[in-house]
């Protein structure tokens, strides 16, 4: 498969502290590559690197979209540029004289994030969603091969973040775009992406097709009981955990739901709900993540 | 040519529109109201003089500070750098536009205070029965001094426009800015007042010698600025 862009040993160091470490990115092409981690990660960090706003104290970056097509790259770094003085139109249009689009790009572009209808009205007045779709419909002008967006789901309601899912899937389909998209929002980027870089502490913790990380991470059970569960699974050899942002609900590691079953019925419990899970990216984020961090 | 067009359109409905009215017509209808109040009458040159004097100690350099801070908070505030800095070629270019920017706006408000003080003066001798002003209306001659006081403005201008477009914050420049002219007032009579960018412009209604000395310290300056600039503002990091 070709490589839209590949990064190799970023370094970036801001005082004592390397922001980004060391950090390698090997960004297939038509892939909608899902860059993940935690907040402070080092995530924008690349993006800018990856955009040449900062410079990286260290590696080199090769982007295959800069050397072809419109020699162009769409990006959305953290908060949108908007100009609050400009209609939604002008601001598109300011993008559009830069990079020398055909005209038509602008009602394009407004089209595809839905904005048509607010095009004439001054940007100072968008809510932070319309400013979110303002933000993508900038950098989808000129048609660009290469989309760098960064957090692009800020600000959007569910509706909006499933548009935005939409619109990379369709864009990838479509006009074989290449997408990299951060997040730390892993099952957001987990349900769009085709490839995954799991960053923590700067560096590059697990990188590859999403289907591969998977498989690597062993499935669980999630299940609904009454607050004496825990206790009964241990009993019964069963590791169950609270599942994080999910009050009452227990994540046990094991693939096997009839022993959950068993163990809280034997015990009385009642089970209101029970779920095999597929692994998730979020388990083995968690498990890498805090590899790096005892390493560190 | 398009950076630059698409400079002028994020002026679009700013404040740095609003400013550049502002500043030469608010001098002018202040000349008007002291003409409306003046016992004796003053001839049509000295009036102007006078009006292209206050215009050269305090109103250009207050309002080239404001307006290089509004050009350069238009991006701030925007998160502008972030999109035009990313965009393919070469960085200074729009740090060009900027400058660009500032020398024809300042430009415009020079037209403005010559059009304002020359209306000033008839509308106020109309008024008082035509025995306010005496002599001919000098326009050539107001239009000449305003035009060489832009010109030597230009160096203060590029060095507020420098810092405003160097610091996130508008703080640095509007301090700067009023350091200058203050130091500007203070020095106004000094042998070294020569040198100070700030007082440049004051200088055009000085002796022939030392007008021409301001006008050359000052295209002078900017020549070698510009670039300076440049090509220290394409290097910074938008981190």
């Amino acid at each position: 498969m070709e490589t839209a862009l590949l990064a190799q040993g970023l370094y970036k160091r801001y005082g004592d502290r390397a922001a980004v470490d060391g950090l390698d990115m090997i960004v297939p092409s038509s892939a909608i590559y899902g860059f993940l981690g935690r907040n402070g990660a080092g995530k924008t960090t690349t993006m800018r690197m990856l955009l040449g706003l900062v410079r990286p104290d260290a590696g080199c970056i090769t982007m295959a979209a800069a050397a072809t097509g419109p020699a162009r790259i769409g990006a959305l770094i953290e908060a949108p540029t908007i100009w609050d003085n400009l209609t939604g139109r002008e601001n598109i249009e300011v993008t559009r004289r830069l990079i020398g689009a055909d005209r038509g790009d602008v009602d394009r572009v407004l089209a595809i994030v839905g904005l048509t209808w607010a095009a004439g009205r001054r940007a100072g007045g968008y809510s932070l969603g319309m400013r979110q779709r303002l933000g993508i419909a900038r950098a989808l002008v000129g048609q660009p091969r290469l989309l760098l967006l960064d957090e692009p789901t800020n600000g959007l309601d569910p509706d909006g973040i499933a548009d935005v899912r939409l619109l990379l899937a369709r864009l990838v389909a479509e006009d074989a775009v290449t997408v990299v998209v951060s997040s730390h929002q892993l099952d957001e980027i987990e349900r769009v992406a085709t490839h995954i870089g799991l960053v923590a502490a700067g560096k590059m913790i697990a990188e590859g097709p999403i289907s591969t990380l998977r498989a690597g991470v062993a499935p669980a059970v999630q299940v609904d009981s009454d607050e004496r569960a825990a206790a009964v699974l241990a009993t019964a050899g069963l590791t169950a955990v609270p599942t994080t942002g999910e009050p009452g609900r227990l994540t046990v590691d094991t693939d096997a739901p009839e022993r959950v079953a068993a163990a809280l019925v034997g015990a009385g419990c009642p089970v209101t709900r029970l779920v095999r899970r597929e692994g998730r990216l979020e388990h083995l984020f968690a498990t890498m993540a805090g590899t790096t961090k005892e390493a560190a | 040519m398009s950076v630059l067009i698409t400079e002028v359109m994020r002026l679009r409905r700013s404040l740095a529109l609003w400013l550049v009215v502002a500043a030469p017509t608010s001098l002018a209808a202040l000349s008007f109201l002291i003409l409306l109040d003046r016992d004796k009458p003053v001839a049509w040159q000295i009036f102007a003089d006078g009006t292209a004097a206050i215009w050269a100690y305090l109103m250009l350099p207050m309002a080239v500070t404001a307006l290089s801070v509004l050009l350069a908070q238009i991006e701030q505030a925007a998160r502008g750098w972030d999109h035009l800095l990313a965009l393919p070629g070469w960085r200074g270019r729009f740090f060009a536009a900027k400058a660009a920017v500032l020398v024809l706006l300042t430009a415009a408000m020079s037209v403005l205070l010559v059009a304002g003080t020359t209306l000033a003066g008839i509308a106020a001798d109309g008024l008082r029965g035509g025995i306010v002003l005496t002599g001919d209306v000098p326009a050539a001659h107001l239009a000449g001094l305003i035009a060489r006081m832009w010109a030597a403005g230009s160096l203060m201008a590029l060095i507020q426009l420098w810092v405003a477009l160097r610091v996130r914050s508008f703080v640095p420049p509007l301090v700067l800015g009023i350091g200058g002219t203050l130091i500007g007032v203070v020095t106004a009579s000094a042998k070294q007042g020569i040198y100070v960018p700030w007082l440049l412009a004051v200088n055009v209604l000085s002796t022939p010698d030392r007008a021409t000395t301001a006008m050359t310290v000052s295209l002078l300056g900017s020549a070698l600025l510009l670039p300076a600039m440049l090509i220290d503002l394409a290097r910074i990091e938008r981190g």
